[in-house]
């Protein structure tokens, strides 16, 4: 049990850290200095600075400040008012097409950019009170938003499938892909959701008919074909990687040219856009890869003393049916993530899981997707889901008490969602599969 | 946040005051035009990654002609960009930290906290800035060179590390000292 003390010492005095409010970089790093100089002492600090930079210079991670760059740009040149116009046009007439519409426009821009607090910010301002004002109950309408948006990182392009198969050593293309089929899933259970809640209890969204009066008539063909460029956008970057034609970071830098492209296609291409993409590419990935960089070494330390090895044969010895450790698996960072930052959560976990995959014969790519739909349940949980606080800060009159019972109705469809994933492996792996084969 | 000219740092975070002399408020005006200048060629290494990475693929597929340098340069410049980028970071409160403790409490015990927040994350970069300085100075003594196709001297790169983990320290620290977070994006 020589192993026991430094994993708990360093997990323990992580987890002070971080409740204390440290910055989650410096507190990765503040654990790692110590473990370095506690195990190694002072010549294990060549480790420790070489961990730094063997991670800030892991090509496959340039592929997050790439997606991010294409989605900035096409969030900001006016893409989204093209694709919510043509979407308006082609939902039809139903009773809580404003609802469909919030999820179907919620899993394309999932599609193009991946980032959930902006679609919840961009949705919580435009169409969020343009349904309340027509009637649409508040609760589901808000819960729309937020299931909405929490699809984003599921549904490829995805920030956080490519930093979760990095630190998990997998295929990234194959965890990109592997989100496609789960995140049609989940849109279409939320679909069944909002139409069947609103089929009967009628009083959640307004006549159809009204509604109709006051859309803009237009062709549908032209609807479709203003969705055309964005897709071919999607399209590039998943084919790419698909076909086993690109890597994922080729494919990302092909997605920024195609964006571009789109940009100027739209009329929105401007100097000042690209500098404002850059400068949010440079922000949000800096401080995402500024945690890996500094939390590598924790996992190294862990690895190092013996933890991680040991954590997993205790684990083993257990002896549990495979359902029942896969629902732990879940069910510890499910709850973890409702209090813990996304990234310091998985680059703890993550080493100690990897062991278990093996003997658990779990497949790597399927188990890591269902870990990825966890991270982005994070996302919406009460009371600290990052999606939550974006809405709030969107619909500064809609009480937290109100945005917190909105998201409970979807954060259990998603663990649905992932039950019926759990069953049928092949609906994660399928596509993947199909890449391999080639 | 865009690429927006700079605020007027020195006039604005830093209070006048008796305890604060001229000779600080002109320090921490250079170190403030040194942190936005570096934040922007971070966003301008982004680009360059975007650009070399488009090339490749045009040069390979197009022309059957794959570049030597190319993923090498994206992997220096992702480094470099990470943490030229990181002194605006925390100039600005962007990082990002759990504020579940802070939020709790009364404000004068946040404020306490808040300094120690503070002082711990100074000492971690610096601490940090110590290490890789010493490890990038001993590259340069060796003479060492990165593993790549296209190596170039690993200091070269190497040195931005220490440079990101000491300014970010020495902000930790003005912000101990009683100057305000210059953006009050706060922690996302």
């Amino acid at each position: 049990m020589t192993w026991l003390l430094p994993f708990v010492g360093g997990v323990g005095a992580l987890m002070v850290l971080l409740v204390l409010g440290i910055p989650v970089f410096a507190a990765f790093l503040l654990v790692n200095i110590a473990g370095t100089l506690l195990i190694f002492g002072v010549p294990g600090f060549g480790l420790f600075a070489n961990s730094i930079f063997n991670t800030a210079t892991t090509t496959a991670l340039a592929t997050v400040p790439l997606f991010i760059v294409m989605g900035e740009i096409l969030f900001r040149c006016g893409a989204m008012d093209v694709l919510f116009d043509a979407l308006d046009r082609l939902v039809g007439r139903i009773r809580g097409r404003q609802f469909v519409l919030c999820i179907l426009l919620s899993a394309i821009l999932g599609a193009l950019s991946g980032a959930a607090m902006a679609v919840a910010g961009l949705l919580g301002r435009s169409l969020f009170p343009a349904m309340r004002q027509r009637g649409y109950d508040t609760r589901l309408a808000a819960g729309t938003i937020l299931g909405g948006a929490a699809l984003d990182p599921i549904i490829p392009p995805s920030v956080l499938a490519v930093l979760i198969s990095t630190i998990a050593g997998v295929s990234t293309g194959a965890m990109l892909i592997a989100g496609i089929i789960p995140g049609l899933l989940l849109v279409g259970l939320f679909l069944i959701y909002v139409l069947v809640r609103v089929h009967f209890d009628p009083t959640l969204a307004p006549e159809a008919s009204g509604e109709m009066s006051e859309l803009r008539r237009g062709s549908k063909l032209l609807a479709v074909i203003k969705i055309l460029p964005c897709s071919l956008v999607f399209l590039l970057v998943m084919g790419l990687i698909m076909a086993g034609v690109a890597t994922p970071t080729e494919a990302a830098a092909t997605g920024v040219a195609g964006s571009v492209l789109v940009a100027f296609i739209y009329r929105g291409l401007s100097w000042r856009v690209i500098a404002q993409a850059l400068s949010s590419a440079i922000t949000i990935s800096s401080l995402m890869l500024l945690i890996m960089c500094s939390a590598v070494m924790f996992s190294q330390l862990l690895t190092f003393t013996g933890a991680t090895q040991a954590m997993a044969n205790s684990v083993v010895r257990l002896d549990l049916p495979a359902p029942v450790m896969l629902f732990l698996m879940m069910a510890l960072p499910f709850v973890l993530f409702m209090f813990l930052d996304q990234l310091a959560i998985m680059m703890v976990l993550i080493p100690i899981y990897k062991p278990l995959l093996t003997h658990y014969s779990f497949d790597a790519i399927w188990f890591w997707t269902l870990f990825l739909i966890v991270a982005t349940v994070g996302g919406l949980t009460p009371p600290f889901g990052y999606i939550l606080f974006a809405l709030k800060s969107a619909a500064r009159d809609l009480p937290t008490s109100e945005i917190y019972a909105a998201s409970w109705p979807f954060v259990w469809l998603i663990v649905l969602g992932m039950v019926i994933l759990a069953v049928f492996p092949s609906m994660i792996t399928f596509l993947p599969n199909l890449m391999t084969a080639r | 946040m865009g690429l927006e000219v700079p605020t007027p740092i020195s006039s604005t975070a830093v209070p006048p005051g008796p305890g604060i002399s001229s000779v600080w408020r002109s320090l921490a005006s250079v170190h403030d035009a040194i942190t936005w200048a570096s934040f922007i060629v971070g966003a301008a290494l982004v680009a360059f990654m975007a650009v070399s990475v488009c090339y490749e693929v045009v040069a390979r597929y197009a022309f059957n002609a794959p570049t030597s340098w190319a993923s090498a340069f994206v992997s220096y410049a992702l480094c470099i960009a990470i943490f030229v980028a990181m002194p605006e970071l925390t100039r600005t409160g962007a990082h990002v930290a759990i504020n579940l403790l802070v939020d709790k409490v009364s404000s004068v015990h946040a404020a306490m906290l808040a300094r120690v927040i503070q002082a711990l994350a100074a000492v971690a970069c610096l601490f940090a800035a110590a290490i890789c300085a010493n490890e990038s100075w001993h590259q340069y003594i060796e003479e060492i060179e990165t593993i790549a196709v296209y190596p170039v001297p690993k200091w070269l790169v190497t040195v931005f590390i220490p440079y990101g983990m000491l300014s970010a320290g020495i902000y930790f620290i003005r912000h101990l000292c009683g100057e305000r977070v210059a953006d009050g994006r706060g922690s996302p």
